[in-house]
């Protein structure tokens, strides 16, 4: 078995991904999105190519592959060529250090990690090359010559700007309890703590989704392709193929955030209590598996989210990053390291500290649901004998 | 009070306190849309969905589609052109030429009678103009077209033929009470529950009967109107 050396696999890797991945998106996720939206929204969504829809994605890529490539008269058109790839490209490289499983035994002296490349600074390497995505966006609004275009490039300009900071922060609060930036050892590292860091990291956990929906522009933070404002906002001038690479790019970015979400915050491809005696046959579900079903799950949030909630005005989604989520983010940051602090060397503190979050969500859950039973009662008494039960029949 | 408008002020209700703590919204709201997943991913057939062309909704009696041209016993049209619904019709999409028939009773009769199915606007009002009950209309609303030109329907394409069943049966039509017909349905008799979708009980296309006048209709006489001379000079104005 000459041929399988490092070098070889990691070719093969890199192949997979960059093959897989859109294709995964094109046929899995898009349909998954479509139909999960269509029955949310109590529609069947698309059920007619292919046995209850499945072939859809075929129909669609057909659709803008033979579409055609319309570059604007007036517009730079070589930037506006770059945009689309600049959306795609760093998305799939980002995907290079997710570690998606332990190594597997492929012949019997050879095994190969599930991850291209292992490196130490691999969630700053995560950041700084999903941050060049926006540059796609921002430099495709500005080539289109479209002030639509442009103003929804300048929208993510300014969104991405705000929830970058507070993205980085609160993976700041987890660099605290790992003490490395290499995301194997974040993994290997919740697995020795028998911890994953959701956990104590409820709060940085919740920071870095909401900021990393918004960094994907994707609803309720859809503000650079708000339709009802922008037409299609940035991607306006974009037809055919170029259109295809921003759309894959946005779905690889969620498929990243997503996957940095399951391997920072829910143990990458640890089974859940896998510690615990009694559940210990989830062991046998390969390490894979479960990285995925978690970054599916992941991905399920990013339609459910957009099939729930409207989008936000500008203001208010600058607001929402500026006043909450940062200083949010910097509070937890102190909080995380005082649970630190409280048990050196130990995961008491942080144990604890998970409690308090859990107990501290159900109390204001309770609370809330009180209110909630409290106002209802009050309504139904103060409304006069009957109104419903009419209101009900017409 | 003379001049003073009553103008009605909403005040926008206060948030609770629940409300104002924001995330428990956002859960609530989450939990409807689960819900709804939920549901209607168990009760799938219960969805409001028409699967169309598969499945069609049967539409009111009165529902107001193609129209169609009346014929007599003989087979000849009813109208007797006289261009009391080109009048009638707010689209201005009814072009007529006359000719002159030869039984002296009728006076005249369309050589051209053409609807732009593109410009008119389904109001009826063409079936109500006319004095002969010469122009109904039926429930067929399957109106797709390549071309304009195409649109433009002819006595060919509107003329009912004879012996043979109306497209989705009748639809708006003029009715006098008390002359043996049956009535067209009211739309509200025909209600459709939401959620009568993909279940068995759906009304599957064609289960109403369809609309038969008292008359019996005698078959095809080859009638002057087919005639194509006059084709070349009408305007499709
Ligand atoms: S239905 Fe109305 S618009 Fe259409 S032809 Fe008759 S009168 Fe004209
Ligand atoms: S109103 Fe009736 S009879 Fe008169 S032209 Fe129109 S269809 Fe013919």
């Amino acid at each position: 078995m000459k041929i399988l050396t490092p070098t070889f696999l990691t070719y093969v890797k890199v192949l997979l991904i960059v093959a897989v991945v859109p294709a995964i998106v094109g046929f899995v996720i898009v349909l998954a999105e479509r139909r999960i939206m269509g029955f949310m929204q109590v529609r069947l969504g698309p059920n007619r190519v292919g046995p209850k829809g499945t072939l859809q994605g075929l129909a669609d890529l057909l659709k803008l592959v033979t579409k055609e490539d319309v570059t604007p008269a007036r517009a730079e058109k070589f930037v506006h060529f770059l945009a689309p790839v600049l959306a795609v490209i760093p998305a799939l490289t980002a995907l290079a250090v997710i570690p998606m499983g332990p190594s597997i035994r492929l012949a019997r002296h050879v095994s190969t990690p599930l991850w291209v490349a292992d490196i130490n600074i691999g969630l700053l390497f995560l950041l700084a090359i999903t941050s060049i995505g926006v540059y796609g966006i921002i430099l495709g609004g500005w080539a289109s010559n479209n002030k639509y275009s442009m103003l929804g490039g300048l929208r993510s300009a300014a969104q991405l700007v705000s929830y970058e900071v507070p993205m980085g922060l609160s993976l700041v609060a987890v660099l605290l309890m790992t003490r490395s930036l290499s995301l194997v050892e974040i993994v290997m590292r919740q697995d020795r703590m028998q911890l994953w860091f959701v956990f104590p990291g409820l709060l940085s956990f919740f920071l870095y989704f909401v900021s990393g929906v918004a960094e994907t522009n994707r609803n309720p933070f859809d503000l650079p392709e708000a339709e009802s404002e922008l037409v299609s906002g940035f991607n306006t001038e974009y037809s055919g193929v170029k259109f295809a690479f921003f759309f894959l790019g946005e779905y690889a970015a969620m498929i990243i955030i997503s996957c940095v979400a399951v391997t920072v915050f829910f143990g990458g491809w640890l089974p859940p209590f896998g510690h615990v005696k009694a559940l210990s046959f989830l062991h046998i579900v390969p390490p894979f598996l479960w990285f995925l079903a978690k970054v599916g799950f992941f991905i399920f949030c990013y339609i459910w989210f957009r099939s729930t909630f409207p989008r936000y005005r500008f203001d208010q989604l600058m607001a929402l990053g500026w006043k909450w989520m940062i200083p949010l983010s910097l509070v937890n940051i102190v909080i995380v390291a005082l649970a630190i602090l409280w048990t050196p060397g130990r995961t008491d503190g942080l144990v604890r500290l998970g409690w308090l979050f859990g107990a501290l969500f159900l109390l204001m859950f309770f609370l809330a649901k009180l209110r909630q039973a409290l106002a209802r009662r009050d309504r139904l008494a103060s409304e006069p004998a009957g109104t419903r039960q009419s209101a009900l029949k017409a | 009070m003379s001049g003073v408008i009553d103008v009605s002020v909403r005040v926008p209700k206060k948030l609770t306190f629940s409300q104002r703590l924001y995330l428990p919204e956002i859960f609530g709201g989450l939990a409807v849309t689960m819900r709804h997943l939920l549901k209607n991913l168990i009760r799938i057939r219960n969805l409001p969905t028409i699967l169309y062309p598969e499945k069609k909704r049967d539409y009111s009696g009165r529902f107001r589609g193609k129209h169609i041209l009346k014929t007599r016993e003989d087979g000849t049209l009813k109208c007797v052109a006289c261009y009391m619904c080109a009048q009638a019709c707010p689209a201005d999409c009814i072009t007529i030429v006359a000719g002159e028939h030869p039984q002296i009773s009728y006076e005249k009769y369309p050589v051209v009678f053409d609807i732009d199915m593109l410009r008119c606007v389904y109001c009826g009002f063409c079936v109500d103009a006319c004095p002969k009950d010469a122009i109904w209309m039926t429930r067929n609303y399957e109106l797709a077209f390549f071309n304009r030109q195409e649109a433009v329907f002819g006595i060919d394409k509107l003329r009912e033929a004879p012996g043979s069943e109306v497209k989705d049966g009748y639809g708006y039509r003029p009715y006098y009470p008390g002359d043996g017909t049956v009535p067209p349905t009211d739309a509200s008799t025909e209600r459709i529950n939401p959620g009568d979708g993909e279940r068995a009980g759906m009304r599957i296309h064609g289960t109403l009967p369809a609309y038969r006048p008292s008359a019996p209709q005698v078959g095809g006489v080859e009638s002057r109107d087919e005639s194509s001379e006059f084709r070349g000079k009408r305007s499709l104005s």
